[in-house]
């Protein structure tokens, strides 16, 4: 039996006057999925997190996130979410403790929640004294671990991680990327965008390739290489690249660019 | 570079220093993801200026059209003063809320980028200063000229203010400047020492913060109440130069400026003042020319050093990561506190409580008797307050946050805390008129002592359509100057209401105690109102086509 998704977007359409971010995309994303959403700058990535968490409305196009409607009932949605934005969207002005403060209230987290909490602010950084510090005042990386924690701590059933691992060091790069195993494994989902191609291909069970706003490949790894056509040893840059039709460019520009520095 | 050159660069800076901020607060613009985006987005910029430079345009008229009309018995030295100082005060209430900007938004990032010298980053910053205020600065300079010319048909007198004007505004700017980069220091000094965060602002700046706020406050809102109030002691003052008092006065900015008007005028002085003021205005003339000197030092240091930022980590044993859970509402109005006192544009919110005591207890001490039209006004003057709180409230509230943030948060939660808030800041209005009516001077009409009472529910209710009314029209993508216009416009037009109720009423029959309950029940009927509609915004959740497009 297919299991119910935690995520179906059909025909999602999105435009901001003249631009056409999202254009017919359509998406499942399924209990224990850790999928991949890859594409080029501007493909309408960081626009379809932001309707499936219940930021932004469709122009066209409906979505469910855990069987509920973003467009319609977005308090139920960011109740079942943890939402990581492209760049973090905090108070700055307050420290981190307040902040996870405010996030635990306004989510009324019991107490083995707040533990949890706790245990994620000491796993992904255990060393300073910058806790009661303003969040304005803290390095990108350090804001985007509060950003990580405050979308972790109540163990919703979707992550929504706009390139978390923005800024993060090694260690929390490695953190999150076994968070978000343990969180499929105990059936959760996570959809994560990414540039990082090594991070997409060790962590993701499926990845979608978009571009100009359309889902136009999606899969299992295997599945991908198969689709481009390339071989069972290609990274999935070279798939990416291959899908795309991106490959020929870069090689053009990259054969220019060496004949011009000689 | 030439100054051709550093102007063309300093509109791409004034472009950021208006864009940016649209953009990370997440409003909608009409055509966002085009060029004619940013067009949009100067010309809102330039219409709030337009609407402020109106402000300051008034601030400088208002006085001599006291002077002139005798409303109040007012000297030409006082006039001169109160037209230079509420100049003064609007032009630092613009500068600290628009220039923070200049430091918190990045705008120069791609300036420092760029391999220039450091006096031609100082003199791009300081065009871009000059873009962001020349509305401002030359319509309320040339209103100042004008108006003293027309009322004392001086242009000697009228140069001079000039003069001391300009001298002002330079400080004044330079004043916000030294407010903004205080709370910035904080900030960043606290991130490399580890201390408690802003909630530990320092003692001596935030009472300067709140008197600055609150001054700007009273003369916005009760120019009329507080020129009434205190013309008679200035004029008092500064006609007894003998006194050590009136030594100190001829010497202070502005009324040295305003005794030097009136000699000009042929309103004898006395030496000793003549001297006093003239060492008073040379003071201010040379001070700001000094400060005009250091500004670009300062402009160069924003431009060039971005905020420290913390390299630290967090906290030491388990246990210090540990934070208590609240109520929803709890949570939310104590977030709504902290980033309001943290904020240089909102902390002296704190300090409402204080200024809403003293303009509504001077007129109405003033009197002999407690009138019910007093009471009224009162209590009008204090809702005013609250308006204004909430106005702040959801204006600079973390350049948006909220609106882009995906907690569950309903949208009732979001204006029933900042609601709350408001309220509250009126609070001590009622406390204090009660405790005057009861204790000090009775009213003429015993039950005049609910008009304020009954206020509370009136201020909730304007606060709740306020607030609803600024979201709402921040949803449509609207500019601050028009949700400023409609929202505290739909606020007041709340708050009026009981008042002309009231009147109508008592025009009507002259029988105070029916009066009074049609004030108090048109007061209910307004409150329940607001819980509907409050109740309504709960239901509707935290759908995005009622929280605004981000």
């Amino acid at each position: 039996m297919t299991p119910s998704p935690l995520v179906e977007a059909r025909d999602l359409v999105k435009e901001y006057g003249q631009v056409r971010a999202l254009d017919g995309l359509n998406l499942r994303v399924n209990p224990g999925d850790v999928y991949g959403l890859l594409g080029p700058n501007g493909a309408g990535k960081t626009t379809t997190l932001r309707i499936l968490s219940g930021l932004e409305v469709p122009t066209s196009g409906s979505a469910r996130v855990a069987g509920f409607d973003p467009a319609t009932q977005g308090v139920e949605v960011k109740r079942r979410i943890g939402y990581v934005a492209e760049s973090a969207i905090l108070y700055e002005s307050l420290t981190p403790r307040e902040y996870f403060e405010f996030v635990a209230s306004t989510r009324q987290l019991n107490h083995d929640a707040v533990a949890y909490a706790s245990s994620l602010a000491q796993a992904f950084d255990a060393e300073g004294a910058s806790y009661d510090v303003p969040i304005g005042a803290l390095s990108l990386g350090t804001k985007q671990k509060v950003a990580v924690i405050a979308a972790l701590m109540h163990r919703p059933p979707l992550l929504l991680l706009d390139e978390p691992l923005n800024g993060l060091d090694a260690k929390s790069s490695k953190i999150l990327k076994e968070l978000m195993l343990i969180h499929v494994e105990r059936k959760g989902a996570v959809i994560f965008s990414t540039h990082i191609m090594e991070v997409a291909e060790s962590v993701c069970t499926r990845i979608g390739i978009i571009n100009d706003g359309r889902l136009f490949a999606e899969g299992t790894m295997g599945e991908l290489r198969s689709l481009s056509g390339t071989s069972g040893g290609s990274s999935l840059e070279d798939v990416f690249l291959k899908l795309t039709n991106e490959e020929r460019f870069v090689e053009e520009t990259l054969e220019r660019l060496r004949s011009e520095g000689t | 570079m030439n100054r051709s050159e550093a102007w063309a660069l300093s509109k791409l800076s004034y472009a950021e220093l208006v864009y940016r901020p649209l953009l990370s607060t997440g409003l909608p613009i009409k055509y966002a993801g085009t060029k004619k985006s940013v067009h949009q987005a100067l010309t809102g910029a330039t219409l709030n200026k337009v609407i402020f430079a109106m402000f300051t345009m008034g601030g400088a008229v208002f006085p001599f059209l006291i002077y002139k009309l005798a409303i109040e018995a007012i000297s030409l030295s006082v006039t001169t003063a109160l037209s230079i100082i509420l100049g003064f005060g609007y032009l630092v209430l613009y500068s600290v809320q628009v220039l923070p900007t200049f430091v918190t938004s990045g705008s120069f990032g791609p300036l420092a980028a760029l391999p220039l010298e450091p006096r031609e980053r100082s003199l791009v910053a300081l065009m871009t200063l000059w873009r962001t205020l020349d509305y401002i600065l030359v319509l309320s300079l040339a209103t100042e000229f004008a108006t003293v010319a027309y009322f004392t048909g001086s242009l000697a007198a009228a140069s001079l203010v000039f003069v001391v004007s300009l001298s002002s505004s330079v400080l004044a700017v330079a004043l916000a400047i030294r407010l903004i980069a205080l709370f910035q220091n904080r900030l960043e000094n606290t991130s490399t020492r580890g201390g408690k965060g802003l909630a530990s602002i320092r003692g001596y700046f935030r009472p300067l913060l709140f008197v600055l706020w609150g001054l700007g406050v009273m003369s916005a809102v009760f120019l009329f109440s507080v020129i009434s109030a205190l013309a008679p002691p200035l004029n008092l003052v500064l006609t007894h130069p003998d006194t050590p008092l009136g030594v100190a006065a001829s010497l202070i900015f502005p009324f040295s400026a305003g005794l030097l008007v009136s000699n000009f005028l042929g309103f004898g002085i006395g030496d000793l003042s003549l001297v006093l003021a003239g060492g008073g205005v040379c003071l201010v003339i040379f001070g700001a020319a000094a400060v005009s000197w250091g500004v670009p030092r300062v402009l160069d240091r924003i431009v060039v050093e971005p905020a420290r930022r913390s390299q630290t980590g967090w906290a030491r044993g388990a246990d210090q990561y540990f934070f208590r859970v609240r109520g929803r509402l709890s949570a939310y109005v104590r977030k709504d506190l902290r980033v309001a006192s943290r904020n240089p544009a909102t902390g002296f919110l704190f300090a409402l409580p204080l200024f809403e005591i003293l303009a509504v207890v001077i007129p109405v001490t003033a009197t002999s008797v407690v009138r019910v039209s007093a009471l009224i006004v009162g209590s009008q003057v204090g809702g005013s307050f609250a308006l204004f709180t909430a106005f702040l409230l959801v204006t600079v509230e973390d350049l948006g946050v909220e609106r882009r943030t995906a907690l569950p948060i309903a949208a009732s939660v979001r204006t029933l805390s900042k609601v709350l808030v408001s309220t509250l800041t009126y609070l001590p209005v009622p406390i204090a008129l009660s405790a005057i009516l009861l204790f000090i001077k009775p009213p003429t009409f015993g039950g005049g002592i609910f008009i304020p009472v009954a206020a509370v529910a009136t201020v909730f209710a304007a606060c709740v359509i306020e607030v609803t009314v600024l979201n709402t029209l921040a949803d449509w993508g609207r500019g601050t100057a028009v949700r400023f216009i409609a929202g505290v416009g739909s606020g007041e037009l709340i708050m009026v209401i009981p008042s002309f109720a009231f009147t109508v009423e008592y025009v009507a029959t002259h029988d105070r105690t029916g009066a009074l309950l049609v004030l108090l029940g048109v007061s209910a009927v307004e409150c329940l109102f607001s819980t509907l509609v409050l109740r309504t915004l709960r239901a509707r959740g935290s759908n995005p086509r009622g929280e605004g497009l981000a």
